[in-house]
């Protein structure tokens, strides 16, 4: 392999980039087939009732329709990411419980046809009480929306290391605080849209934004009742992630069955509103934090009880409930640590992943340590660095950390912002905060959790590397390429890459987790060392060489040292075609995780097999009279193990601190009717930042060089994400004199804590 | 009631090649340029005129195509993103834009781009302000727009001299 | 969201226009820069038989023209244009701040209109949503109906209210609008023209077309603002907004009126909180108490249709009307 890195590292154009640029990029909405149809979805009015009938029969008769479906056509298929989670029927049929669920659909020649027919689709419902907030649904005799979860508690997770209570008896200083918020939304810039398209062999193929087309495949495959092989889960340009398109959707199901029905490719493009309400949202959280601290500020003992808003389905619920106790674990030191997390059924669309998992988690366990820190006397940025995990330690729940920057991270991120010299010595008004948080490189997931690839030598010399992992925008395409042609000795473009085709790559565990550059970098990495290996061992002989004195780079084999002593790659393939001996490279790459760590019944063991780490310090200044926030500067550090292009990485941060800081922090929050309706799921209403409200970012990359990752490399962007967060809300309460316990920091939020403060009221935290 | 009114032809230069078009009078500027012209380099992100991913240029100006009735711009010249390459050769805005960076996901980039070509056409070397100010109907969710920003200021830095149409 | 159907017609003179317009009356809505119109008809809120286009118009009814007592703004000046009109940038800074305050450079502010943004529905948090989301509610006063969903109850009106930046300054400049028709036409002041019902929130006939706006000649003096408060920095409606203009000779206020917007259904004048400050100088005290006697008089109205609570909306009525009073002030007085 080439000693010389000649792209790792090096900040690079994307690959994907030019097609983009030119608008030739295809999203799922943008295919069209011939004799395609376009679909529409009935949606249920109410957030809980009773499907007494469902009669799409007077939508037939609509000219131009094709076919229609309703929960009587599924056969009640459920999902469920885990086994003992499949709760969501697909298609509904006895019961619907929010409002916007899918309840029938029909395909047409034209979207206007669909659209009237979908009109006369007649649906009797039954309403039900309703249940909009976890209070509501834990209360006795709330109705339950599952009858075999009691006061609809969806999941429970609960883990308890060391002996909490002895921890709070030996502490020097115990402080009791609860965190809320509402729930947030993605809102990635491309609704969603699915295609189906009915093959003459009687397999399926399939198009729209996914996280894991592995994993869709495999849940429509049991859902549609096929065989694997026959659902084809194809590649397509993807609008943005962020966690909103990690599991299964009725959309798929609805477009599959209306396709197979009407034997023609059916297309359904999701409204932005459909997007905002029938696709998944962030959860809505309170968090109990209780933190006993010694006299330095260590964290002796942490107890926290979460309660988390699941909405209807249990969706990724067991994983949604741990990741906000499992980043703040990787991040501090904790030697006794009890959580009890609950997701909670309401009558709301469904909770998901998200890009701030937690911001009422994440944000109160740094902003309780700054109280801790004010009341001992101490420096926030002397306690962080006081708990801050080190490499070579192990988290509560039994993972090694084996490579750790956080204590750099953290002390380049205060030296950037100048810390020492801003805090507490700022003019009034003025606030300087700091947030630091780590994330995992994917969870266990037993045989679907690694990895794997294929490299093929082309006959001029290019390469074609085939590999599962999909790029959601984030650039998993360009990770992949960059490392094939750095192994590979290559350019970027003699690189190939087929990839999230489920007809042709092998399986990959999807992006959702942060483990693609790890696990899919890795396997494409492995495979083309391994097809390099069969390469250079034809060249060898060719150049009166050992292999072992052979090296790739530009294009040629050659003797290392001795750049005369070459031969073009092209030469060596031809050579190997020659001799009978076609080089075909595999590759895998199995995180060593502990797969009986289970979520529920065994959350101890190795989670992921490395973790990233990341800080930011955020100064903002903020209106007394009004309550308005404004960000002066953040600046974002992480440990992302090694930046394989720094062009990308510094674009996840900042694209991170938007989403997450910015906007989660100020601004991002579902608002609801007393009847369970959403009332600002469009981007007029929702607030997601702009331009004109982004403040002046700087960038930190820190190196940790992880063992395990290819070329050292690990996760990059989401901690950047959860630190901004973090660092905004410590900000704001350094500036107020006070802290704020409910997010986002809605001016009105922010006023009340001021005049709370100014008429000498206690700081409250949210009342229930 | 709602029923359909006449067809009516809609002519327009579209990318610099005359289109005619018998279109439904309800038919939006998006709907033709995706679902008729098969150009789908405009996206639709929200279908009410905030997200910016729609935008086109009709006769030089700015408008979002999910808002804009294609009839309104009868004879008159459509520029979308499809059309910024001339000749096969990436326009300066495109090449800014990739070589800083400023595409992730890519949905927003047509109408970033186009946002660009018109600020720039009216005030070639625009300070940061202006820039932020300019792609401020836009949003993004991947980026943090610090990328875009950056493209845009690299190309309002070029000494006119420099400056490639 | 498809547009439900209709007829077009892009008449070529104003003439023609109005002649179209007499003959369709309300089942014809015109159509401008389209953004609130065409959004509202996505959204299954109006379904015209016709639209009329003024795109052919603009000669005839965009920019300003300069006469002896008073300016002429065209209905059909873009935002753009008008925010591009020296007179307006040097002399009407308010205006200029609401104009800009609009939409977006690349979106509404260049095809929306000045007589647009007067035309605007008066806007509300369940009125303007989908037909999705509508479903399963009962249609509200403003779609005909007999209830008040955020009214709740007890409602017995419409409570949407006017987000219209430019709307609010022009109430605060004292500006009158023209309504043509083809039979005649007639000058409303906006205090006319705003009828404070959200059901119909303008006094305009189904044949008539709001032509042009009459503004009253700055002149030395005179200084305005538009002062907006919002969650996001463009594409955002007013959660709340103060408009301001104060003319102030020999150091002491000769006029000053102010209008709050997003509180109810027409821009809200304030008359009497201004009255004590005429024949005072505009020191900050002077204005601070105009100010509080304007949120005092402000509450009253006060309708709790936003994303915000209303009680922070209550408390800010005060600290926007200082900084526009205090902004116009300054102005009226050389400042910027």
């Amino acid at each position: 392999m080439s000693p010389q890195l000649r792209y790792v590292g090096q900040r690079l154009p994307r690959v994907d980039s030019e097609a983009k640029a030119r608008g030739a990029a295809l999203f799922a909405g943008d295919i069209r087939l011939p004799r395609m149809l376009h679909a529409k979805v009935l949606r249920s009015p109410h957030a809980h009732a009773r499907i007494l009938g469902v009669d799409y029969s007077e939508a037939l008769t609509v000219p131009g329709v094709r076919a229609g479906v309703s929960g009587q056509d599924s056969a009640a298929v459920k999902w469920g990411v885990f086994r003992y989670t499949r709760d969501q029927v697909l298609l509904p049929v006895e019961r619907v419980r929010f409002l916007g669920e899918e309840v029938a659909a029909v395909a047409a020649e034209s979207l206007a046809a669909a659209e009237e027919a979908c009109a006369l689709i007649k649906v009797q419902y039954q309403p039900l009480p309703v249940v909009l907030n976890v209070w509501e649904a834990m209360a006795e005799g709330a109705p339950l929306l599952h009858d075999d979860h009691p006061h609809n508690i969806n999941v429970h997770v609960h883990i308890n290391v060391g002996d909490v209570e002895r921890g709070f008896r030996e502490s020097h200083l115990v402080r009791e605080d609860t965190f809320s918020a509402p729930e947030d939304s993605y809102f990635m810039t491309e609704p969603y849209a699915v295609v189906a398209n009915p093959l003459a062999d009687g397999s399926l193929e399939l198009w729209m934004p996914n996280a894991a087309p592995h994993q869709k495949a495999k849940a429509l495959a049991n859902a549609l009742k096929l065989p694997l092989g026959k659902v084809i889960v194809r590649k397509c340009a993807i609008g943005g992630a962020f966690g909103g398109r990690s599991d299964v959707f009725p959309a798929e199901f609805i477009a599959a069955l209306l396709a197979i029905k009407a034997q023609r490719p059916v297309r359904l493009v999701y409204s932005r509103e459909e997007n905002s309400l029938a696709t998944r949202k962030g959860h809505g959280m309170f968090t109990m934090i209780k933190t006993g601290v010694d006299q330095e500020g260590r964290v002796l003992a942490r107890d926290i009880t979460c309660y988390m808003d699941g909405g209807a389905y249990s969706s990724t619920g067991p994983i949604a409930t741990s990741v906000p106790f499992l980043c703040m674990e990787q991040c501090y030191k904790l030697p006794n640590v009890r959580f009890n997390g609950y997701r909670v059924y309401t009558n709301k669309p469904i909770g998901g992943m998200y890009r701030v998992h937690g911001r009422a988690f994440a944000s109160g366990v740094d902003l309780q340590l700054d109280l801790l820190a004010e009341e001992l006397g101490l420096d926030p940025l002397e306690v962080r660095l006081r708990n801050a995990r080190q490499a070579g330690e192990t988290t509560p729940t039994g993972s090694l950390v084996q490579s750790c920057g956080l204590t750099e991270c953290i002390t380049k991120s205060a030296l950037a912002a100048g810390w020492r010299d801003k805090y507490g010595k700022l003019p009034p008004w003025r606030g300087i905060g700091l947030g630091t948080n780590s994330v995992q490189t994917g969870f266990p997931m037993g045989i679907r959790g690694g990895s794997s690839a294929m490299v093929k030598f082309n006959e001029d010399g290019g390469a074609t590397v085939i590999s599962g992992v999909v790029d959601n925008g984030q650039g998993n395409d360009h990770m992949l390429v960059q490392i094939a042609a750095e192994v590979l000795g290559l350019d970027l473009a003699d690189i190939q890459l087929i990839s999230a085709d489920t007809q042709a790559t092998p399986n990959d565990p999807g992006s959702y987790s942060m483990i693609s550059t790890l696990a899919g970098g890795g396997a494409v990495k492995a495979a083309c060392q391994d097809a390099l290996a069969q390469l250079l061992a034809v060249a060898a002989p060719a150049l009166q060489a050992a292999p072992q004195e052979l090296e790739a780079q530009g294009g040629q084999i050659m003797v290392a040292g001795e750049p005369t002593r070459a031969l073009p790659i092209a030469k060596a393939v031809r050579l190997s075609l020659a001799q009978g001996r076609p080089v075909m490279g595999r590759g895998s790459f199995f995180p060593r995780v502990d797969n009986k760590r289970e979520w529920l019944k065994n959350p101890f063991g190795q989670l992921s097999e490395t973790f990233s780490f990341g800080a930011c310090v955020a100064e903002v200044e903020v209106d007394p009279a009004t309550g308005q926030v404004k960000i002066l500067n953040l600046v974002l550090s992480q440990d992302c193990g090694r930046a394989l292009n720094p062009l990308v990485v510094e674009g996840q941060f900042e694209g991170g601190a938007s989403m997450g800081g910015v906007g989660g922090m100020l601004a991002e929050e579902f608002l609801w009717t007393r009847e369970g309706r959403c009332l600002n799921p469009s981007f007029l209403d929702y607030k997601v930042p702009l331009a004109c409200d982004m403040p002046a970012m700087a960038n930190i990359i820190v190196e940790s060089m992880d063992q395990s990752g290819p070329f050292g490399a690990k996760e990059a962007g989401m901690s950047a994400a959860m630190s901004a967060a973090q660092a905004i809300a410590g900000a704001v309460a350094n500036a107020i004199g006070r802290p704020v316990f409910e997010y986002p920091l809605t001016p009105a939020r922010v006023l009340k804590a001021i005049q709370e403060k100014q008429a000498g009221l206690p700081a409250r935290g949210p009342q229930k | 009631m709602d029923q359909p009114r006449p067809k009516q032809i809609f002519g327009a230069q579209v990318n610099g090649q005359g289109v005619e078009l018998l279109i439904a009078p309800q038919e939006t500027l998006l709907e033709v340029l995706r679902d008729r012209l098969e150009l789908t380099g405009s996206k639709e992100g929200c279908g009410e005129g905030v997200c910016g991913a729609c935008t086109v240029l009709v006769d030089g100006q700015p408008r979002r195509a999910c808002l804009t009735l294609a009839l309104e711009a009868q004879g008159l010249s459509v520029l979308t993103v499809e059309g910024l390459a001339q000749g096969g050769e990436l326009s300066r805005e495109q090449r800014a834009f990739i070589e800083h960076g400023a595409i992730q996901c890519g949905y927003c980039t047509p109408g970033m781009l186009m946002a660009t070509r018109d600020l720039l056409s009216r005030e070639p070397f625009p300070d940061e302000a202006a820039i932020r100010r300019q792609i401020s109907g836009h949003v993004c969710r991947c980026t943090g727009y610090a990328k875009i920003v950056e493209a845009v200021a690299a190309l309002g830095q070029a000494a006119p001299g420099e400056e490639q149409p | 969201m498809s547009l439900p159907h209709f007829q077009y017609l892009a008449p070529l003179s104003l003439a023609e226009a109005l002649e179209q317009k007499a003959l369709w009356g309300g089942q014809a809505a015109w159509l401008s820069g389209g953004s609130d119109l065409l959004t509202r008809a996505k959204q299954g809120l109006v379904s015209p038989e016709a639209l009329i286009s003024l795109k052919h118009l603009s000669p005839e009814l965009a920019g300003l023209s300069e006469e002896a007592n008073h300016l002429r703004l065209g209905a059909q000046t873009t935002l753009h244009q008008a925010l591009s009109l020296p007179l307006i940038a040097r002399e009407l800074p308010g205006l200029a701040e609401a104009c800009a305050a609009i939409g977006a450079p690349t979106l509404q502010q260049r095809v929306a209109t000045v007589g647009g943004n007067l035309c605007a529905q008066t806007r509300c948090l369940h009125y303007n949503q989908s037909a999705l989301w509508r479903a399963g509610l009962a249609p509200c006063f403003k779609l005909g109906g007999e209830v008040c969903h955020p009214g709740g109850a007890g409602a017995d009106r419409c409570r949407s209210t006017c987000q219209s930046d430019g709307a609010v300054m022009l109430m605060a400049l004292g500006a009158s609008v023209v309504l043509q028709s083809a039979t005649g036409q007639r000058t409303l002041t906006l205090s006319d023209f705003f009828t404070g019902q959200g059901e119909r929130p303008q006094d305009i006939g189904p044949d008539e077309m709001l032509t042009h706006v009459i503004l009253e000649r700055p002149g030395p003096g005179l200084g305005s603002a538009y002062v907006k408060m919002a969650s996001r920095g463009a594409v955002d409606f007013p959660l709340l907004s103060a408009g301001a203009a104060m003319r102030i000779e020999g150091g002491l206020i000769a006029s000053a009126r102010l209008a709050l917007g997003a509180v109810f259904a027409a821009p809200l004048l304030l008359k009497t909180a201004m009255e004590p400050l005429l024949g005072q100088a505009p020191t900050p005290e002077n204005l601070a108490q105009a100010a509080a006697q304007a949120g005092r008089d402000a509450a009253p109205f006060m309708i709790e249709n936003h994303s915000t609570p209303a009680a922070w909306r209550a408390q800010m009525v005060p600290v926007v009307v200082a900084r526009a009073l205090e902004r116009a002030a300054s102005r009226a007085q050389g400042g910027i």
